[in-house]
């Protein structure tokens, strides 16, 4: 290393060695990615060529971060000599490597974990995001090509719009007719593959009638000139085609971009596992995973399937699945599901579900496939839309007689008025505006970690009238916190026992005493041979008296009354309480200005009361005490209703409501049941929903307008003749172009 | 002005031998990575020993 | 890594090339610059030819151009592809004798200008004034430099073409069509040639190929240089790699129809006028997208403006670059084009360009590659930063008073009073008025000159303390086996090389194929176009020898022979140019500048003695003018023997002189030779100038405007 020099990035510091000659090849070897050696792993990561001694690998590479990276990771073939061409692609991140045989893929993701980034092998399965560079390079192609001809063509018409006349002019005709074939033959290939598509389902569909306008209208213009020695429209119909091609293409883009997939850290087929079999670790991939085999789970990871606790205890993060952020504690035998991720060391879990069959796997892939179609927003627009269009053909039949025969426009005009008012005819907003506006309003609620079921939701939403709240969990964060006490100030070596009893409980009342008196008990008293039941008490030996905490079995039986007993002597009664979230009031008092609001819980009426007047919601919109069934009567009895409670106890009022939002509760089951899941806890993401919502409503709202003004007046327009080919075929993508940008904006 | 029977078709000749090196390009991966390029010229080359 | 690895090539770039393409460049760009201060001298004060004819305006403006757009801006642009090309292909030129045959070629067709150039042997077709010989030599050179380039891409061992790689390519292939075309010529003499277009043909081919001149040669290849360079000198990616990707194809896209900007108002259709301005204008986006990704560049390097000569001189190019290509779609639109045109506003505008980018950039490079090349510092950065600050000066000195010279003349020649009258109807008086500016601009030169001498000085102290070991640059490149060959580069080149040596091909054949055929049809299908009652008499022998000697003395460059369709042009010098009028022009005198005033109707307005004072000395007869004295002209005799072969070949190309005119063309101009003179005498000019040039000029200058049929 070079002395007293300091590197931006480790790339830079490694480039610097490597100009004083340092290989690589002397490093402390580790053996976590020996796996990738065998099959199956080695055969779907590796790439043959032809004569056997070469491979080809492809990396996905975290870390990188400047140009330094780039220099560095191409210069691994003077690193290794067996690499003998390294390729780097730096804004996705990977890297294109070719090697001799002798160079196993362990020893390379070794020297690139050398090198200081994190490697992972690229599979056939994982390159499907070629494919959706492959259609947007073929259109790429067809706008070079309908550029291309535009162009030309466009130089000719203008020189034939200046004043020329006499043969050039016919010469620069017929160059304009060879100049158009290019696009009717080949860019065109978009809008008749489409057509074919409409044709095939026996439903209208835009590109038929742009697939006609095109081709009839290349007829007319070269039969016309040849003939009649009209005027030619190719140069409207090439600038037509290149910018709705290029509005695709600009649409192809927005929408790869929401395809980010939620499930990339838990689900990936190939990601390697550990497994005990015959006492031998050994690593296969995740899809092999079968029940009855024995998991081993390392310190964060994350279970990715249902299974049972193999070892003595558990600590485990159950957020992603309950979104309860304090850590759970599991004994042998206790079922674990997918999601949860371990927190202390190895564990052996034996698989009872195979990932791809667990609730939890289905949920999300379902939540994946959001289908559009059950929007009912979208399912109008796509009726307006096909109005739109089926009105325009029937304009455009009706009126083409009219002037050709009773106004006496000549066949000319006649046809050239036809033919601007089915270019300049445009559902775009409906067409794809409206879905494109789904796709990233979907798209910015998994940002903000919203799972929600499908795109009716947000039709729903903008009708909703009443929100109603459960109570624990939702406007409360679960979480117990000591409120009172009898006697108000117990003594201070009874709260050296009750942390004593509570050291190593994980228990809410746990944490609530320790919250509640950790700061001022000095020190923990040494209660010996500590037994917990879970639920139930726990009780220990002090001073050789058996103390204990109990659950009081007073009141409704909720977990706030707990007491504290030397023996069968009741030394103090505790009481707990759920702890409001911070947010709860500031939420609220937003919503209540648009909505009215309830709440509806099966915790004491008393508390829901006071808890309610606190909040400031009127008292005839308060129920306690209630259990299941009655708040499913009260949502079924309120139409127009966002529900929020736990997505397992609430299932039934979550399923009957408008828009039934899961706040907590484990996810599988709140999917099944709910129409939105939240991943963050609190009630925050429930503005989040009504903003992206709104911000839809507007979206589509306005776009709507658009489309129908636009189609109106600009119609109108062409069928007066005041709009020509040429200027109907300029505004047609211009207005998709608006209907495109609205769409974004909104989202941005 | 007919010397445009000759520009002309010229004109568009280029113009298609650029169309068809284009499409060439975007065919054989020219256009795959449009970030790195921009780095890889950075990357300095070393003294020489030869005589020149 | 002492040993090479064995997946790896230890190989040499060829620098000697590069170096000897930079000594070419600047010491040619001395010659390119001293031509240029004589000629500003020239135009403020016309006694500076020393009465040397070789040094004459009319025959050291070309010598001024050609030298700055061939052996300045040539020189420098193949040092760059050189330097850059090897680096970015990450292999060696192909072939080192290609490339020292294109480096000796070149110098020998540059050394062949500054012979012809002064001797007068020109075509008169600006940036193509030289003879067909030359023109020929350029081709060989330019297809040798083709073929390795090409070929080195080939055997690329980096798959990806870098953007400037690509400027190149589109560089080499279309200056090939280009000068190919503009000089499809017929020989008339060992160093003289009619080329098959005319007139207004001739106009459009000739501004087709000179607008796509600066296109292709000092557009083009300086932005590759231009991506390539800032990003090297200031060690930063380019500011957006896609941007690069997407100027290069827009501005290929739109090529080459700009063309027409040069002739508006002129007798060009007005259809053809509307599509040179359009696409004019429409340039103006692709250029300047490419300025802002060349100056984004420097985002957050923008220190380095400061304390870098380099940088700074090539950001100034850059900006340069801006205002150019802002400044020519503005000059396109046609009411701009009728107060700017002919005067010096397009001096400005072109010096601008030529100084400011291409000069700036060129040194930039320079400053860059010297101490890089010969493995030492630069000797002294302060006189760098001299140098910039004098150069620029000096450019916007220039720059400046040639836009005040022009706006005022543009101005002047406009003026007309209420009752519809010239007001300044002498035109030597909106001469005299800006000679003053002159002056300031040959200040603005020699600024320029100065800091120049600096970096001579600079780089030739620099060279001198460099090692005295040179050698050639060590790169480790990845080897060429024969499965690297399968999958892409070399195979792939294999079909680039094919592919492109075709294409040249095959468009050359067509150009020429077309070309010779072309050189009938105008002639048949003329008519179309032409008005049969507007078609003139052709030029006599002894006309067309007067001719001839316009040609040779470069009276283009200062009197024009297109009067348009505007009011003040027609008040000024008589009725419109009509297209027929030049129909039989080979090469066509339209002439882009008015120095002095436009000849298209000059014929008969002055008695022939008149024309003999106006030629000894012009003050004699046009008090003010700026024109230099040309006695050579009574010295020197008429090529009578020539004009046979001439007429022959003219009769060839289309123009209707029947057999026995070309049969006794020689004699024809002797007898009309000897009536003029015997004229001359009479008057008072000396005796004996029956043979003389001056009497065939004379004769020539008379049919301007003459030449319409008889009722």
């Amino acid at each position: 290393m070079v002395s007293g020099q300091r590197f931006c990035c480790r790339a830079c510091e490694f480039l610097s060695q490597f100009e004083e000659g340092l290989s690589l090849k002397s490093q402390k070897s580790s053996t976590a990615w020996d796996y990738l050696d065998s099959s199956p792993f080695i055969d779907h990561i590796r790439t043959t060529s032809q004569n056997q001694s070469l491979h080809n690998y492809r990396l996905f590479l975290k870390g990188l971060n400047c140009s330094s990276c780039t220099h560095l990771l191409e210069k691994l073939p003077q690193i290794d000599e067996r690499i003998l061409n390294s390729q780097l692609s730096f804004l996705d991140g990977e890297l294109k490597l070719t090697v001799s045989s002798d160079l196993t893929p362990s020893e390379i993701a070794r020297q690139i974990e050398h090198l200081g980034y994190e490697p992972k092998f690229l599979t056939e399965s994982e390159q499907a995001k070629d494919l959706l560079s492959q259609e947007s390079k073929s259109l790429v192609k067809k706008i070079a090509v309908a550029g291309f001809s535009l162009g030309n063509i466009m130089l000719l018409s203008i020189a034939k719009y200046s004043g020329l006349e006499g043969s050039l002019k016919y010469l620069f005709s017929i160059t304009e007719m060879i100049l158009f074939l290019p696009i009717l033959l080949y860019a065109g290939i978009p809008f008749y593959k489409g057509a074919l598509l409409g044709l095939k389902q026996r439903s209208i569909h835009l590109d038929m009638v742009i697939s006609f306008s095109l081709i009839s209208s290349f007829v007319f213009s070269v039969i016309g000139f040849l003939v009649w020695g009209s005027e030619m429209y190719l140069d409207s119909l090439a600038a037509f085609t290149f910018l709705i091609l290029i509005g695709r293409w600009m649409i192809k883009k927005a929408e790869s971009h929401s395809k980010d997939q939620l499930s990339d850290g838990l689900f990936s087929p190939d990601q390697p596992v550990r497994i005990l079999e015959d006492q031998i670790e050994k690593t296969i991939r995740l899809k092999d995973l079968t029940p009855g085999q024995t998991l081993l789970l390392g310190p964060d990871q994350i279970l990715p399937c249902d299974g049972q606790l193999l070892s003595s205890r558990a600590y485990m993060d159950t957020s992603f699945v309950s979104g309860e952020s304090e850590p759970k504690h599991y004994q042998q035998g206790q079922a674990l599901f997918a999601g949860m991720k371990s927190l202390r060391k190895d564990l052996k879990i034996s698989v009872q579900v195979k990932p791809e069959d667990t609730d939890l796997h289905q949920a999300l892939m379902e939540s994946e496939q959001l289908s559009l179609s059950k929007s009912r927003q979208l399912k109008k627009l796509n009726q307006i839309g096909k109005s739109i269009l089926y009105a325009a053909l029937a304009l455009g039949a009706l009126t083409f007689p009219i002037f050709l025969f009773l106004l006496q426009l000549g066949f000319q005009e006649s046809w050239s008025r036809l033919l601007s008012l089915l270019v300049v005819t445009c559902p775009c907003a409906l067409a794809f505006g409206g879905p494109l506006t789904y796709s990233l309003a979907l798209r910015e609620s998994k940002k903000r970690g919203l799972i929600v079921s499908s795109a009716d939701v947000f039709d729903r939403m903008s009708e909703i009238k009443n929100v109603i709240f459960d109570k624990t969990g939702t406007l409360t964060t679960g979480h117990l916190k000591l409120i009172r006490s009898e006697p108000e100030k117990l003594p201070i070596w009874h709260r050296a026992v009750i942390l004593g009893l509570e050291r190593s409980s994980f228990h809410p009342v746990a944490f609530a005493l320790r919250e509640a008196y950790g700061d001022q008990v000095k020190q923990i008293a040494e209660v010996r041979d500590v037994n917990e039941v879970l639920g139930e008490k726990v009780f220990g030996l002090f001073d050789n008296e058996i103390y204990s905490l109990r659950r009081a079995h007073l009141g409704s039986g909720e977990l706030n009354e707990v007491g504290f007993f030397k023996g069968d002597e009741l030394l103090a009664k505790l009481y707990f309480e759920d702890e409001i979230r911070p947010e709860t009031p500031s939420v609220l008092s937003k919503l209540k200005s648009k909505y009215e609001l309830s709440i509806s819980s099966g915790d004491k009426a008393s508390r829901v009361l006071s808890l309610g007047k606190a909040l400031g919601i009127s008292p005839e919109n308060l129920f306690g005490d209630q259990s299941p069934r009655d708040k499913l009567q009260y949502v079924k009895s309120h139409p127009h209703a966002v529900m929020l409670g736990d997505g397992f106890n609430d299932a039934a009022a979550l399923g009957a409501a408008d828009v039934g939002i899961a706040v907590a509760g484990p996810l599988q089951q709140s999917l099944k049941n709910a129409d939105v899941c939240f991943l963050k806890s609190g009630l925050n993401p429930l503005l989040d929903l009504m903003d992206i919502s709104t911000r839809l409503n507007t979206s589509l709202k306005r776009n709507y307008n658009f489309t129908i003004a636009y189609n109106l007046i600009a119609g109108s327009l062409a069928l007066l003749g005041i709009v020509t080919p040429l200027i109907a075929a300029i505004i047609m993508p211009l207005s998709s172009l608006f209907v495109l940008t609205q769409a974004k904006r909104g989202f941005l | 002005m007919n010397i445009l029977v000759l520009m002309l078709p010229l004109a568009i000749t280029l113009g298609t031998g650029f169309l068809i090196a284009f499409l060439v390009a975007m065919n054989t991966g020219q256009f795959d990575d449009l970030e790195t390029p921009a780095q890889r010229i950075l990357d300095d080359e070393k003294e020489g020993e030869r005589k020149s | 890594m002492n040993q090479t690895p064995k997946n790896m090539e230890e190989i040499y770039y060829d620098d000697k090339i590069v170096k000897m393409f930079l000594i070419a460049m600047m010491s040619f760009a001395g010659v390119a610059f001293i031509a240029g201060l004589l000629a500003a001298i020239q135009l403020a004060w016309w006694p500076a030819n020393m009465n040397l004819e070789w040094i004459t305006f009319g025959r050291l403006r070309p010598l001024h151009t050609n030298a700055a757009i061939f052996a300045f801006a040539g020189n420098a642009i193949f040092a760059g592809i050189y330097h850059s090309s090897q680096r970015l292909l990450k292999t060696r030129m192909a072939s080192d004798l290609l490339g020292r045959i294109h480096f000796w070629g070149w110098q020998a067709i540059i050394l062949a200008a500054a012979i012809t150039l002064p001797l007068g042997y020109s075509q008169s077709k600006e940036y193509a004034e030289l003879e067909w010989p030359i023109d020929i030599a350029i081709t060989v050179v330019w297809v040798v430099f083709a073929i390795n380039f090409f070929w080195t891409i080939a055997k690329r061992r980096e798959k990806h073409l870098y953007v400037a790689l690509w400027f190149y390519i589109s560089t080499i292939v279309t200056v090939a069509v280009l000068h190919i075309v503009n000089s499809i010529e017929i020989p008339v003499g060992m160093f003289q040639s009619y080329p098959v277009w005319a007139g207004i043909q001739d106009a459009m081919v000739q501004w087709w190929y000179g607008h796509n001149a600066v296109a292709f040669f000092l557009t083009t290849p300086f932005l590759g240089l231009m991506y390539y360079y800032i990003p090297k000198a200031a060690n930063r990616p380019v500011y957006s790699y896609r941007l690069s990707i997407i100027h290069f194809w827009a501005l290929v896209f739109i090529y080459i129809w700009a063309g027409p900007h040069h002739l508006l108002n002129t007798a060009l259709p007005e259809w053809a006028q509307t599509v040179g301005m359009v696409f004019s204008v429409m340039l103006w986006a692709p250029s300047w997208g490419g300025m802002i990704n060349g100056l984004l560049t420097l985002k957050g390097a923008w220190h380095l403006l400061r304390t870098e000569p380099v940088i700074k001189f090539l950001v100034t190019a850059v900006t340069f670059y801006g205002m150019s290509t802002f400044e020519g779609p503005l000059l396109s639109i046609k009411s701009v084009s009728s107060l700017g045109h002919y005067t010096d506003w397009i001096i400005a505008h072109v010096h601008g360009g030529a100084l400011g980018w291409n000069g700036f950039l060129a040194f930039g490079m320079t400053y860059f590659l010297v101490p890089k090349i010969w493995r030492t510092e630069l000797y002294s950065k302060s006189l760098a930063t001299w140098h910039f600050w004098i150069g620029l000066l000096g450019i916007l000195i220039y720059y400046i008073s040639m836009w005040a010279a022009g706006i005022t003349q543009g101005l002047m020649w406009m003026a007309i009073d209420e009752s519809g009258k010239l007001v300044y109807p002498d035109f030597v008086e909106t001469v005299t008025r800006i000679v003053p500016l002159y002056w300031v601009r040959a200040l603005g030169g020699l600024l320029f000159i100065i800091g120049y001498l600096i970096m001579c000085y600079n780089l030739f102290k620099t060279i001198q303390l460099a090692p005295k070991e040179q050698h050639d640059t060590k790169a480790l490149v990845p080897k060429r086996t024969q499965e690297t060959l399968k999958d892409n580069p070399a195979d792939e080149g294999h079909r680039w090389l094919e592919g492109f040596a075709t294409l040249f091909t095959v468009l050359s054949l067509i150009a020429i194929l077309v070309g010779s055929v072309i050189s009938i049809y105008p002639t048949i299908n003329m008519q179309k176009y032409i008005q049969p009652a507007n078609i003139p008499d052709p030029y006599t022998s002894l006309e067309l020898a007067g001719r001839d000697i316009y040609v040779k003395e470069g009276c283009y460059l200062c009197h024009s022979q297109m009067i348009r369709k505007l009011e003040f042009d027609v008040l000024r010098f008589g009725p419109a140019s009509t297209i027929e009028e030049s129909m039989y022009d080979r090469p066509f005198q339209w002439g882009s500048k008015r120095t002095g005033p436009d000849l298209a109707r000059l014929g008969k307005k002055y008695p022939d003695l008149w024309h003999y004072n106006h030629m000894i000395n012009p003050r004699s007869v046009s008090p003010g003018s700026i024109m230099p004295n040309y006695p050579w002209l009574e010295r020197h005799d008429v090529d009578f023997l020539s004009l046979r072969r001439k007429l022959s070949v003219l009769k060839r190309l289309g123009v209707p002189y029947s057999d026995e005119e070309v049969a006794n063309a020689d004699i024809d101009a002797q007898k009309e030779a000897q009536i003029l003179a015997e004229d001359l005498h009479k008057n008072g000019a000396p005796a004996g100038l029956e043979k003389k040039q001056i009497t065939a000029l004379i004769a020539y200058l008379q049919s301007l405007g003459q030449k319409a049929k008889k009722e």
